[in-house]
């Protein structure tokens, strides 16, 4: 069963080269080329061709070749013996071959399928470019329940971008950015988009005199290198963000008129129903101050309010500005203050000095061109928005933005790729609605960007969108776990396919899943506490798992498949535009990851298995047929239906289909990568675009009654308050309850050296752990340790009402006084992973997961978790 | 989107003589094929007949779990659809205009995964 404990014996170079590839340990997607001497990776180095990274790696990625060595990887198929299934239950491993697997997959697949193949659920969180062979499988096999991903990472905010700038991910224009505020958020300290090259442009500009202000609980790695880290108590970010607003708007006055009125919806006209006053076309009025009457939106109108009060229809009518800048009044100073614990001061110099940093009105001319120079940002992650209303927390941040006029401004807030290749204000506009509408986001030189909302407010291009329609207007009775119509501004469902899994009738759905196919998440850990999840994968009959360790799932699994190291893997175009390409980087750039040496044992890459899976299963023409339309394979590379083709083969017609005769895959083997320099239309589209961004999300109230019709319908007890057309600060469930002994609060935050669950049993890395003073500790800050007489080293629990955890004590200061930090996902208890085993704390342990405990918009699991700390005894 | 004011017009009395039937073999994929509990079948049309056509002959047919896949409560047609006639993708403009002529039409309904990023690859709405 185990992995080679020598050297493969394989070779596919002679003597000495090296290969380009990428990395794939994190979702950046490093270029990287590994030193292949006799079939041997002697080193890995970054790719200095690739603007992805600028030849620089990380720990995690140099340090990926003991995990490829790594004598414990499974290298034959699994099955298991022992029925019992549960946390230290031996499975009772048997080696069997590929065939009898893959038969006895098929045979259930093939029932499945035949009775309702709604029963099959797929899990992975392995983003490459052909990792769209998944949804085509599931697309043509016929099961909605794809994907079973992460609980609280970008949950809440990810609808935010997409409302609000029309894509997945955001970043900042550090080239230019001269006051830049991270909430939560750990982008440019080996975290975030294009980690390599932003670290370097992080380093470049704080040493220009950037000033970085960290707001976090946890003094992390962005918080111990910025100008200033200003410590938060946990959940409470969204406060200090309307807080901040509150100042700007209402206090000092600093906000962006002219980007307001041109830019925004802040000048629509809002009746005393909170919505917008249209006239008979239904298009939004706004207050033409000069003709002194109201007209559409897109009249013209050389000038508009948005401020005031005016008489329209016989209704009284503000602009919707007007109602932000009233509904912030509540936030004050010292309200924000009680509940953020940071002092009124701070608060009031962070507003000002992020107001006037941001420079309005000031210009600059780059490549000829004249741009709007906003000079200061504010972003946000997991750490600020990982809880309950996390949503409404992640517009307020957007909002901050906003009102200074930052978007996709010269040295402002950008979002991830909202426009394509190619594209510029000038364009055709039929060319650019057909680019925008029928591409695939990867494509070459295709001008995609964002459409137009009826109301005139910036839409994902459909090359973009992650649902389409998004945020979904019409609603139906789900018949997916994940309950899609009950959060139609959610994107990962997956905290409420766990708790649908647990009673789907609840729900109203006619099956209970039978079948549970897992790539590359490891579930057990990396969601809820594991008692929990263990409950709910007891009720899955039967579980396929694709494995490169055997990890805490596979002690779950009925079946383990051997799955290929990242430096043994075919991932064509695996740089792709949701999670990496920022403009950051200057450039568009394709490359591939490929093989340097030959899997061990009988290895097999797991897309190339749900091929033959779906050829053995005969539903191969449809898949083909999916594949097609997913790659947008176009003639002559289409797949033939009936044909039979493997995954090389699929990666060499979607190289041609993208990039032309000329760049095959040998071509992308040999060459690794094809950049070209992005515009400046491509880099600051921020004043050219015409859709407007939001400040009032007008629409929300009346989703949420959607949202209730629905669930009465159902007879479901919902949460559908957070339906509201401004963002508010609530707390979460742990501010809700008394405390009583539970009376920290527990968070978690990334290390630069690790990643996921899987580096953990990465020998080099956790070897810097154990020399690391904070990595395998849980942080207490003095005051607490005081209180409860505890000293550095001891062995403590941490303790919520769902479970616990436990760990060494690490006293400092670098951690906010109510606060207990637990860095990294350490903790394995996998027999199969002998170096991460027993290893530092496992913070998922804390996190409960049932309806109260996620946000009722995306359904983000609370991370904001009280725990009580205790000494081991 | 196709609007329900423009299916109507399209779906009014065919002006097409209808002296002839049009036959087709329709294959359906994925949700489809379970919201037909089959793989495919032969169906007659009058002359003339379009593709949208066909789409509201099936809806008739099939009822309720098959109208969910294809049009929204507004009677827009689903983003997710996706129709091919002889192996040729249709454009959405395309299927209430161009007439069937036999040959083979299949149906497919994208997905949408539920979490973990956009399908990096996953194309838009045919144009």
């Amino acid at each position: 069963m185990k992995g080679h404990t020598s050297f493969p014996a394989g070779r596919i170079s002679q003597q000495d080269e090296w290969i380009p590839t990428i990395c794939s340990i994190c979702r950046s997607f490093c270029s990287i080329k590994a030193h292949v001497v006799n079939g041997v990776v002697v080193s890995v180095e970054g790719n200095p061709e690739s603007p992805a990274n600028l030849g620089k790696m990380c720990a995690k990625g140099k340090a990926q070749i003991m995990s490829l060595y790594d004598p414990n990887r499974p290298v034959v198929p699994l099955k298991r013996t022992n029925p019992e299934k549960g946390i230290g239950v031996d499975p009772k491993w048997t080696e069997i071959t590929w065939e009898e697997a893959l038969n006895t997959i098929a045979e259930k697949l093939k029932r499945i399928r035949q009775e309702d193949p709604r029963k099959l659920m797929l899990v992975s969180f392995d983003r490459s470019a052909l990792s769209g062979v998944p949804s085509a499988f599931a697309a043509a096999f016929g099961t909605v329940n794809n994907s079973w991903g992460g609980y609280f990472c970008g949950n809440a905010l990810h609808p935010s971008t997409y409302l609000t700038v029309g894509t997945h991910q955001q970043e900042v224009d550090l080239d230019y950015c001269n006051y830049l505020i991270l909430f939560g958020n750990q982008l440019g300290f080996c975290g975030g988009q294009n980690p390599m090259s932003l670290t370097i442009k992080m380093g470049d500009a704080l040493a220009r005199g950037m000033k970085l202000v960290v707001v976090d609980p946890a003094g992390s790695h962005a918080a111990m290198k910025a100008t200033e880290w200003v410590p938060i108590r946990p959940g409470t970010d969204g406060a200090l963000a309307m807080g901040m607003l509150n100042i700007l708007l209402n206090e000092l006055g600093i906000y962006d008129a002219d980007f307001l009125k041109r830019q925004s919806n802040a000048p629509y006209l809002t009746g005393p129903d909170g919505f917008f006053v249209r006239d008979a076309s239904g298009k939004p009025l706004v207050w033409d101050v000069r003709g002194k009457e109201a007209r559409p939106y897109d009249a013209g109108a050389p000038d508009v309010a948005i401020e005031g009060t005016y008489t329209v229809q016989g209704k009284v009518t503000r602009p919707a500005f007007q109602l932000l800048k009233e509904h912030l009044k509540t936030y004050t100073v010292d309200k924000v203050s009680e509940i953020t614990t940071i002092s009124p001061d701070t608060i009031s110099r962070l507003a000002r000095e992020y107001g006037e940093a941001a420079r309005i009105g000031a210009k600059i001319t780059l490549d000829g061109v004249e741009l709007p120079y906003r000079p200061a940002a504010a972003l946000y992650f997991r750490g600020a928005v990982g809880h309950k209303h996390g949503t409404l927390s992640s517009l307020a941040f957007q909002i901050l933005n906003t009102v200074v006029g930052n978007k996709f401004m010269v040295g402002g807030y950008r979002a991830l790729n909202l426009v394509g290749p190619g594209w510029n204000p000038n364009l055709d506009p039929e060319e650019f609605r057909q680019a925008s509408e029928t591409h695939m986001s990867c494509m070459p030189p295709v001008p995609w960007g964002p459409i137009q909302h009826r109301d005139g407010y910036i839409m994902s291009s459909q090359a973009l969108t992650h649902r389409f329609p998004y945020p979904r207007e019409e609603l139906t009775p789900p018949d997916d776990l994940g309950l899609r119509d009950l959060y139609p501004l959610g994107l990962n469902l997956s905290p409420q396919v766990q708790i649908t899994l647990m009673n789907p009738k609840k729900y109203g759905l006619p099956y209970e899943p039978e079948m549970l196919m897992v790539c590359r998440n490891n579930i057990m850990m990396a969601k809820g506490e594991p008692q929990g999840m263990a409950a709910t994968l007891k009720r899955i009959p039967f579980i396929v798992t694709f494995s490169s360790e055997m990890d805490e799932v596979a002690e779950f699994a009925d079946i383990v498949l051997p799955a290929p190291h990242q430096l043994e893997r075919l991932d064509p175009f695996a740089q792709y535009t949701m999670g990496g390409l920022a403009a950051a980087t200057g450039y568009w750039y394709w490359g591939i990851r490929q093989p340097v040496v030959p899997a061990p044992g009988q290895v097999r890459h797991w897309l190339e298995v749900l091929l033959e899976l779906a050829y053995r299963t005969n539903f191969g023409e449809e898949m083909n047929r999916m594949l097609n339309v997913y790659f947008g394979l176009k003639a002559p590379y289409r797949l033939d239906p009936p044909g039979k083709y493997n995954y090389q083969e699929i990666g060499d017609r979607m190289a041609k289909n993208m990039f032309g005769m000329d760049h095959d895959l040998a071509w992308f083997k040999k060459n690794g990568l094809l950049k070209f320099k992005r515009t400046v239309y491509e880099a600051y589209p921020g004043p050219f675009i015409t859709g407007r961004h939001l400040v009032y999300f007008e629409y929300f109230p009346e989703l949420g009654n959607k949202v209730k019709a629905l669930t009465d319908e159902l007879k479901l007890d919902w949460d559908f308050s957070d339906y509201q057309p401004l963002p508010d600060w609530k707390p979460c469930p742990s501010f809700e309850k008394n405390s009583g002994e539970y009376d920290l609060i527990a968070v978690n935050y990334k290390l630069p050296t690790h990643a996921f669950s899987f580096t953990a049993e990465n020998p080099w890395l956790d070897e810097i752990s154990e020399h690391h003073p904070y990595a395998y500790k849980v942080l207490i800050h003095p005051d607490a340790a005081r209180r409860k007489r505890l000293r550095d080293g001891d062995v403590v629990w941490v303790e919520s009402q769902a479970g616990r955890t436990k760990g060494e004590l690490k006293i400092t200061e670098t951690i906010h006084p109510e606060v207990v930090g637990i860095p990294g996902m350490f903790g394995s208890w996998a027999k199969g992973k002998p170096i991460a085993q027993g290893k530092g704390p496992h913070f998922n342990s804390v996190i409960g997961i049932s309806p109260e405990l996620i946000d009722p918009l995306s359904s983000s699991a609370d991370c904001c978790v009280r725990v009580k700390v205790h000494k081991v005894t | 989107m196709i609007s329900t004011d423009l299916l109507r017009s399209i779906t009014a009395p065919f002006k097409a003589p209808r002296t002839k039937e049009c036959q087709v073999e329709v294959v359906y994929t994925g949700l489809l094929r379970n919201a037909t509990r089959t793989g495919g079948e032969e169906v007659r049309l009058p002359h003339g007949s379009t593709p949208l056509d066909l789409l509201h002959y099936l809806v008739a047919k099939y009822g309720q779990p098959f109208e969910r896949q294809l049009w929204d409560k507004k009677g827009e047609l689903q983003s997710t659809v996706r129709v091919f006639v002889d192996e040729v993708e249709w454009p959405y403009q395309r299927l209430a205009e161009e007439p069937l002529s036999g040959g083979r039409v299949i149906l497919m309904v994208l997905l949408e995964q539920m979490s973990g990023g956009a399908d990096p690859f996953i194309g838009g709405k045919n144009g």
